[in-house]
């Protein structure tokens, strides 16, 4: 462990106190971390439980003393759930529920909104020195996606733990795989396919009188300045084994995609991307949701085994599965703040993995070669700044209008 | 051929070397005993493509003769297009009396019952089949343009087709042009003799500008074939007519034809007829190799035409070919140094292997190409996986995929029953 990261536990004292307790002392009457969650629909509740569940494994005593969302509704079903109970006046909703959830003694932050709102979430929650788990994606935009890696980096100084909703990262099998890649024993991959493709998902039409921003967070997997599209969205997952297992984020993006028969939104219902990492190697990638059409799923590398490694004395090691990868994310967030193992932080991973996908997007929407430098490092180019509009900050300061339904990107010129 | 211009030692040897499966050469032959005799050749299709090819056909004859001497004569004798007018335009320029220019969807038929040695397709791709059976059962030797079909009936009667003519020892070059350039001949070289391992995986593009077409507008039968190209029951959508030279790359290179493939496309910017203006797709290869077809004619966009293979390994250092190079001992170049190309290569190479009774026949490889082509674009349309053998081979797995056969076809052009499709009535994939 770092030094730096030592100061930093220091700094995050009280939080620490459970692990000593629990570390010095015994099982059962360990003590546990106050829970918050920022985001309570589907995505975010599961998380809560998951990570409640891990945290009871683990023989913490962990305690939901906070959650927030956009609707009054949602924050209230789960925070009153009998599992958590917490009191009305810790249910906050609205568009500034998260800082006042941030505000609390909560020490373990679970972000889960729609995933424009997550660098602004991500980075208070840093600010206010907590540890967080945030549901993949992480940004929508190049802009978003810079700031969750500088958020990131911070929450290395302030040894703050970070673990993302990619959950493949936490499987046995991927994480064998990864270790074996990664030790050249099973050759160089020269290429690969990875896929999402599958059914439609929900939508949600409008209701009388809702206001633009009610309409776009209560439907927000079908616009792209909300979720940033499917490809994005869900997709990330299989983008995020590429990168891991390659080493690396994609130079470019070239892609085609369109709007078969999505009903509400802006977004695409199918992307297909020829992802460059360099060095020879290409990925093609395809997400699709649409009903009626061949699914596909996992990623599929191409290794040249002829550049095998033999390392006989090299054993893999046996990576921990409890309760199933959605679990063992929890755990181990957990295992990294008790430094029961070692220091996680997967900020960089999951932008890195959103910002590819986004990039994808942009290859899709616009049918131009997207650079990864031009998204990341150059200034003056439009994908560095290219922000999605309404913004997480259009949502706090009230200044929201959805884009029309219905109309998407169309590529190239007429 | 005049009189001790050919050089008859050359000449015999060819018609000896053709024996008796090369039927046509050995009539050539004997006919020509002593005091020479034209290669007769005709062409069906008359657009730009097609007069293209005829003219570096008979530029070809040309070639030959100034580099190696071969007294290749070339007479262009009929010409037939769906126009009339265009057939006769197309004779004018070669000679061709008005009465040897045929018009209408029958006028092959005439072409093929005429004295030919030689024809050319270059028609519409929803004509090429029957055009190329027509011409081997008359027993010509066939310049085919790609693509040769544009569904998967089209594509079974041209390998159909391509063995009969194997059987009757006629040559059959096809408009795939790569098979006939030098780089290309290199790799495919370098990989049937191992030096780059295995092809593991690639990228095949064919990825340019629109066409800023506007729409057709009425339409009518002729209309749909003077507007070929936006209709996929006549040209078989762009990723056959053009992206199909990428794809029979890919089919070359890694020694076979796809097992099956899943693809993603649509109409983006097209505003004429019903063809989609992009396509993407994974193309599975036996053995594991998946390439990724993408292909599209949209403004403003990426652009790249190629094709992109990996293999297991560089070829060795020094490493020498052993065999040489097909077509290497064809002229490639002008006398200064530039290179023909492939459009003009592959007819020099046609009459230079018919001069000299070796044997070529590329229906197959063409037709595979195109099916390929097909299998991907239907994918496409419907979001379903396809495979080829329910596709091309076993007509019990799913007899409709099997079995579709594109409306209006040239059954219908020839007997006059043809119904129209709808413009901007393009296919959308999967179920609302």
């Amino acid at each position: 462990m770092s030094s730096d990261l030592k100061k930093g536990l220091a700094a995050a004292s009280s939080a620490f106190g459970a692990f000593t307790i629990l570390g010095a002392t015994a099982k059962g009457q360990g003590k546990g971390f106050k829970v918050g969650l920022i985001g309570c629909g589907g995505r975010g509740g599961g998380a809560l439980g998951d990570h409640m569940n891990a945290a009871k494994r683990l023989g913490l005593d962990s305690k939901v003393v906070a959650v927030a969302d956009w609707f009054k509704d949602r924050a209230e079903k789960v925070g009153t759930d009998k599992r958590y109970d917490v009191p009305k006046d810790r249910c906050f909703h609205g568009p500034d529920a998260y800082k006042k959830l941030l505000e609390t003694d909560v020490e373990i932050v679970l972000m889960a909104t729609s995933p424009n709102f997550r660098p602004v979430h991500f980075e208070a929650a840093i600010k206010a020195g907590k540890h967080a788990f945030f549901e993949k994606p992480v940004c929508v935009d190049p802009p978003g996606g810079r700031r969750v890696i500088e958020a990131g980096e911070l929450a290395k100084q302030k040894g703050l733990s970070v673990v993302a909703g990619t959950q493949r990262r936490h499987t046995k099998g991927h994480q064998s795989a990864a270790f074996e890649i990664h030790n050249g024993l099973r050759g160089k991959i020269v290429g690969g396919r990875i896929y999402w493709c599958g059914g439609a998902l929900w939508y949600r039409t409008r209701a009388e009188g809702q206001s633009d921003a009610d309409y776009m967070v209560a439907n927000w997997v079908s616009f792209t300045e909300m979720s940033g599209d499917h490809i994005v969205e869900q997709h990330v997952h299989n983008i995020d084994i590429a990168n891991w297992y390659i080493g690396r984020p994609p130079v470019t993006a070239a892609g085609f995609g369109g709007r078969a028969r999505r009903k509400t939104g802006n977004q695409f219902d199918f992307h297909s991307v020829d992802y460059d990492y360099g060095d020879g190697c290409h990925i093609h990638s395809m997400c699709r949701q649409v009903n009626g059409t061949a699914g596909a799923g996992g990623e599929h590398f191409v290794f040249n085994t002829t550049t095998k490694v033999e390392k006989k004395d090299l054993k893999v090691p046996e990576f921990e599965e409890i309760g199933g990868a959605t679990q063992q994310e929890h755990a181990d967030l957990l295992y990294s703040i008790l430094d029961k193992k070692p220091y996680l932080n997967e900020a960089r991973n999951v932008a890195e993995a959103s910002l590819a996908a986004v990039m994808g997007r942009f290859a899709t929407y616009t049918g131009k070669l997207i650079k990864w430098d031009d998204m990341m490092k150059n200034k003056d180019s439009e994908w560095y700044n290219f922000t999605c509009k309404p913004s997480a900050e259009d949502f706090e300061k009230g200044t929201v209008k959805a884009p029309p339904d219905d109309v998407a990107a169309i590529p190239g010129t007429a | 051929m005049k009189e001790g211009q050919v050089s008859r030692r050359e000449f015999m040897r060819g018609a000896a070397a053709a024996g008796a499966a090369f039927g046509a050469f050995t009539i050539l032959g004997t006919t020509a005993k002593g005091q020479g005799k034209a290669l007769k050749v005709a062409l069906i299709g008359c657009g730009g493509r097609g007069t293209g090819a005829l003219q570096q056909h008979v530029d070809a004859a040309k070639i030959l003769n100034d580099q190696l001497n071969l007294g290749v004569e070339v007479k262009v004798v009929a010409t037939c297009d769906y126009f009339a007018g265009k057939a006769k335009d197309a004779g004018k320029k070669h000679g061709v009396p008005e009465d040897r220019c045929f018009g209408g969807p029958n006028g092959y038929k005439k072409v093929c019952e005429g004295d030919a040695d030689i024809v050319l397709l270059g028609e519409t791709p929803a004509f090429r089949p029957p055009h190329f059976a027509a011409a081997v059962k008359a027993g010509k030797h066939v310049f085919m343009e790609k693509p040769v079909a544009v569904d998967a009936p089209g594509c079974r009667l041209v390998i159909e087709a391509g063995e009969e003519a194997k059987k009757k020892g006629l040559l059959v070059v096809a408009g795939t042009q790569r098979r006939h350039e030098e780089g290309y001949n290199r790799q495919a070289a370098l990989i049937k003799e191992g030096a780059r391992g295995k092809v593991l995986a690639g990228r095949v593009g064919w990825c340019g500008g629109g066409w800023n077409e506007k729409p057709v507008g009425e339409l009518s039968p002729d209309r749909l074939v003077s507007s070929w190209y936006f209709w996929v029951q006549m040209s078989g959508d762009h990723i056959v007519e053009q992206h199909v030279h990428n794809l029979d790359v890919a089919n070359w290179f890694v020694g076979s034809h796809p097992i099956a493939c899943m693809a993603f496309g649509g109409r983006a910017r097209r505003r004429a007829g019903n063809i989609f203006d992009f396509f993407s797709g994974d193309v599975e290869y036996p053995g594991g190799v998946h390439i990724h077809s993408m292909c599209r004619q949209v403004n403003k966009c990426w652009e790249w035409v190629s094709e992109d293979f990996v293999y297991e390994k560089q070829p060795p250092p020094g490493f020498k070919l052993s065999d040489p190079l097909p077509y290497s001992e064809i002229p490639q170049k002008t006398p200064d140094g530039k290179w023909f190309g492939g459009h003009q290569q592959e007819h020099v190479n046609m009459l230079y292997y018919l001069a000299k009774g070796k044997e070529l026949n590329e229906a197959r490889s063409v037709a595979e190409s195109t099916a390929v082509a097909v299998m991907i674009r239907d994918s496409a349309y419907t979001g379903e996986r396809i495979e080829w053998k329910a596709m091309m081979e076993d007509p019990k797995l799913k007899p409709e995929l099997y079995n579709l056969k594109l409306r209006p076809s040239w059954e219908d052009y020839e007997q006059g029953t043809v119904e129209l499709p709808k413009e901007g009535d393009f296919p959308i994939p999967g179920k609302a």
